[in-house]
């Protein structure tokens, strides 16, 4: 198998010997006859491949006479083995194969978690992958989400009225998101700006949880999410969206593209907006005390922000020659966010990001490859005060990566990867003032890394890595990683390993020095003799495969030394220091299933515990849902209808708070500090998507979020966003 | 001339005052953020006063201690401040003062310093009808602000009335500890508003 696989992609090159013969052929659809543009052509034994064309035509040159299998897979497409006989005269035989489209199934997506091409279901560390399909079925326009719907452990925090990411027990700064394998500079609280994904020009995205890679960098101790973008297919393409919803929300977006000989191009352009709304509570935010007292908030109202973006993106890919392929691409963002109320009216919160990369893919032979690329990324964030006509500049993030990485694929199906990697991050914000000058920090990694597959079986994988980040403060750092994958049976693959992991101080963990305004005030200050967090992560995975259902069951174990937070220094120092260890388990099951062609099932969950006791601040359980059923009417136009939901589980959080206590013999009053729980019910939220295909290339959309009015009783850092059920309509046109 | 007077005449006719009320003004964005000091202002010369011993002069009519409010009367002043909550949040609604409901200062807790070390609070007068302005929920970062928009009929230390809307307490770049409100002083006595 894995052999095909390396052979897929690389096309030999010419020879002249008599006996060999070319190769010429055609994928088509079963249904609509019409050829299939990018399916992989695969000579079992060999390392002889082709992909096909836009009409579905393919040629493989110089295969010698025998008899062989062909190999013929495509995303979507049911995969397919076909026996071939070449004869010894030069008879140039044409062949013609039809492939059947297949509902989903994800063991037949390519995904490149480990920076070399497996199939889903071959790929040694489990990943999981979020599909163009899928999210074109959820009709989900906002990347947090997509996450919260689609992953279980996956929860978003509102802290002081920003999105605050925790997966499976890991905040923001342990979850490295990365758009075609490049970071994202610019964070808040340590999350991405995630209105930057255009959740249109998706292709995928692919997750590793847990510490699993060693070519992404040792930070990423909760997770890598990729989201791969989409290149174009055809020689003219382009598309348009419109999108209008409850709250005002609107999106419009329009796409256009072309691939040819030389490469391809691609431009998209997109505007967003929605307006802020406002959360009322219906029941007070309660503290209760451990001696019985409680402590009731009055009701308050607290207002979502709102925001207006728009971005434009282009690309493009040049083929120099056989072997050198480059690409380029840039990107402008912009952001408005409005934090609502009378606030809004007064300050907003304005967002630049320019990006800016250039790849270089060099071919040096069938099976070995050097990819050579340099990004540039840059976040600002600016307070923009509306009745001053002035603007304030806050914050200024740049980031500069260069990557150099060698991969090498060997006939026996081992495949080694090697890269060195430089990272540049630069920050100004508002938190570096102290000493008046709103400094600019900066830190260095240099970094060398390999990762080894070894097909030691057929049956047995085991992928070896190893990683030397070297950091301009914290000095040199090894981690090693371990993984193995075990195929029992076609049908009973067991994942599992161990990695080290790494992560250096963020800036703001070592500079910060700002006086927090709020609440009569206190210092914030950042610790440059901390030292750099080591964790050590177990994880293990087993998936089952039943035919048109797919169980999978993960476990992961994190122990992080030096784990980095905030310890009160005195009363009114808050500083960053080293507090200990750490460390989070977590399982996740979940159950895929393609009951019949038109109805496919998805339901998971996860369980995630850590040590931190009565600080922890994760609900422990959630669960996440799908359906998707294609009402079989109208044969091309059959109407699409999706239902997923989330539920998260119930949670208490723990706090010391000021009560007044009455001595019992004296009968005097004094103020205590004492210990207090708020609890925070768990809750659902579903919604349900309805997508009609339409002549003239055109796809309406519909759908009802929080179908089923949800509210919290209260808002609070740990309680939902939702405004209740809104409604949303929308329009698709695709060329 | 005739006219206008009889016409005015006419609609006043039920009034034995015929006093207009004052005219309506705004203070914007005055900074009140000091835990520790009290900013007093005047309806009538329309300023802000210095003030030494509030208990005993009548040259100011309320004053304000970040969210805090006081009239001068009850236990804030010798004064006849006085305050009710109409219970609308719409200015143009209230069109009348209320004959009674009016509620003096009283001494109570007000927080006079607020550090990492906590909160410290003190007895001092106030109005706790007008304080009801703005609530500020601090269970969880940032404190939470919330303004109520409520539209109070107070009385000056001179007993006029006036028609208060306190209406934000952040100055034009969101900062807290500040106040901005919208007053209308009927300086010759009357209990109307427009």
């Amino acid at each position: 198998m894995r052999i095909i696989l390396l052979a897929i992609f690389f096309i030999t090159g010419i020879g002249l010997n008599a006996q060999h013969q070319r190769i010429e052929g055609r994928i088509i659809d079963c249904r609509s006859q019409e050829g299939i543009h990018l399916v992989s052509v695969g000579i079992l034994g060999t390392t002889k491949g082709a992909i096909s064309d836009e009409s579905g035509k393919f040629v493989i040159e110089e295969v010698p006479e025998g008899d062989y299998t062909f190999a013929v897979s495509s995303i979507g497409y049911e995969e397919k083995r076909i026996p071939v006989s070449v004869p010894a005269k030069n008879e140039n035989p044409i062949i013609t194969i039809s492939l059947c489209e297949q509902a989903i199934d994800l063991s037949q997506v390519v995904v490149t978690a480990t920076r070399t091409e497996r199939l889903l279901k071959n790929v040694p560390i489990q990943t999981q992958m979020i599909s163009s399909k899928a999210i074109e079925r959820m009709q989900i326009t906002n990347f947090r989400d997509l996450l919260e719907y689609e992953l279980p452990g996956v929860e978003f925090t509102n802290n002081g009225g920003y999105a605050n990411i925790n997966m499976l027990g890991f905040g923001g700064k342990y979850v490295l998101f990365l758009v075609d394998g490049e970071r994202m500079a610019g964070e808040t609280f340590d999350n991405i700006d995630y209105n930057r994904v255009d959740m249109d020009n998706v292709q995928q995205i692919e997750i590793v949880k847990g510490a699993a890679s060693s070519l992404y960098g040792s930070n990423a101790v909760g997770g890598v999410i990729n989201i791969i973008t989409q290149k174009p297919r055809k020689t003219f393409e382009t598309g348009a969206n419109v999108r209008f919803g409850s709250n005002n929300e609107q999106n419009y977006r329009y796409t256009v593209g072309t691939r040819r000989k030389w490469g391809y191009a691609n431009l998209t352009a997109s505007f967003k907006s929605m307006d802020p709304y406002l959360l009322k509570d219906r029941e007070p935010l309660t503290q209760w005390f451990a001696n019985g007292d409680k402590v009731e908030y009055p009701l308050s109202e607290t207002y979502i922000a709102g925001y207006k973006d728009y971005s434009v993106n282009p690309r493009v890919g040049i083929d120099v020659s056989e072997k050198l392929h480059l690409e380029t691409k840039g990107g402008y963002y912009f952001k408005e966010r409005n934090p609502g109320g009378l606030d809004g009216t007064k300050v907003t919160d304005r967002y630049y990001n320019y990006s800016g990369g250039l790849k270089a893919d060099y071919k040096i032979s069938d099976n070995q490859h050097l990819q050579i690329s340099g990004n540039f990324d840059r976040y600002d964030k600016f307070k923009y005060y509306k009745l001053l006509s002035e603007k304030e500049k806050t914050y200024e993030n740049s980031q500069q990566r260069f990557n150099g990485m060698y991969t090498h694929s060997f006939a026996a199906g081992h495949s080694l990867v090697a890269g060195a990697e430089y990272f540049s991050d630069n920050l100004m914000t508002f938190m570096f003032e102290s000493d008046g000058s709103n400094a600019k920090r900066d830190a260095q990694t240099y970094a060398v890394y390999t990762q080894q597959e070894w097909l030691l079986a057929e049956k047995f994988t085991l992928v070896t890595g190893l990683r030397y980040d070297y950091h301009s403060q914290f000095k040199g750092h090894l981690t090693p990683r371990l993984s193995a994958m075990f195929k029992f049976t076609p049908r009973f693959t067991v994942r599992g390993g161990y990695s080290g992991g790494f992560r250096s101080p963020t800036l703001k963990e070592l500079y910060t020095d700002w006086f927090h305004p709020d609440g009569g005030g206190f210092q914030i200050i950042g610790n440059k003799d901390m030292k750099a967090e080591k964790s050590n992560n177990f994880n293990l995975s087993a998936e089952l495969s039943l035919g048109k259902t797919v169980i999978t069951a993960m476990t992961q174990y994190s122990l992080i030394e030096d784990m980095v937070s905030t310890l009160w220094a005195n009363q009114d120092t808050v500083l960053y220091a080293n507090i200990g260890d750490a460390n989070v388990w977590s399982t996740e099951l979940s159950v895929t299933s393609q009951i019949t062609n038109n109805l496919s099932l998805k339901v998971a969950s996860s369980v995630v515990t850590d040590n931190l006791g009565k600080r922890s601040i994760i609900r422990p359980f959630s669960s996440t849902g799908r359906i998707d059923y294609i009402i079989p009417v109208f044969g091309k136009y059959n109407p699409t209808i999706s239902f997923s939901g989330k539920y998260f589980g119930g949670i208490d959080i723990y706090g010391t708070g000021d009560i007044t206590d009455t001595d019992n013999e004296t009968g005097i009053e004094k103020e205590v500090s004492e210990e207090y729980k708020v609890h925070y019910d768990g809750y659902a939220i579903c919604r349900l998507s309805f997508a009609q295909a339409l002549p003239f290339n055109l796809t309406l959309n519909a759908g009802i979020n929080n179908l089923f009015d949800y509210k919290p009783k209260f808002s609070s850092f740990y309680s939902s966003i939702s405004p209740g059920r809104t409604y949303y309509i929308g329009l698709k046109w695709k060329l | 001339m005739l006219l206008s007077v009889l016409f005015l005449a006419a609609c006043d006719k039920d009034d034995k005052e015929p006093a207009l009320p004052g005219e309506v003004k705004d203070v914007k964005f005055e900074d009140v953020r000091s835990y520790t000091d009290w900013k007093y202002f005047s309806f009538s010369k329309g300023e802000f006063v210095t003030v030494t011993d509030h208990q005993n002069d009548l040259t100011w009519d309320i004053a304000f201690h970040r969210g805090d409010v006081r009239l001068n009367g009850g236990a804030s002043g010798k004064g006849k401040g006085e305050a009710l909550n109409t219970q609308q949040t719409n200015w143009n609604a209230v069109t009348e003062a209320p004959a009674s409901g009016y509620i003096k200062d009283q001494v109570g807790k007000i927080t006079t310093a607020f550090t990492g070390d906590g909160i410290t609070e003190e007895d001092q007068p106030f109005s706790q009808t007008v304080t009801t302005w703005l609530t500020v929920d601090t269970s969880n970062p940032p404190p939470k602000y919330t303004v109520h928009n409520w539209i109070y009929v107070v009385k000056a230390a001179d007993g006029n009335y006036v028609k208060l809307w306190l209406y934000d307490n952040k100055d034009e770049k969101n900062t807290a500890g500040y106040v901005s409100f919208r007053y209308q002083y009927n300086a010759g006595g009357s209990t109307r508003f427009n």
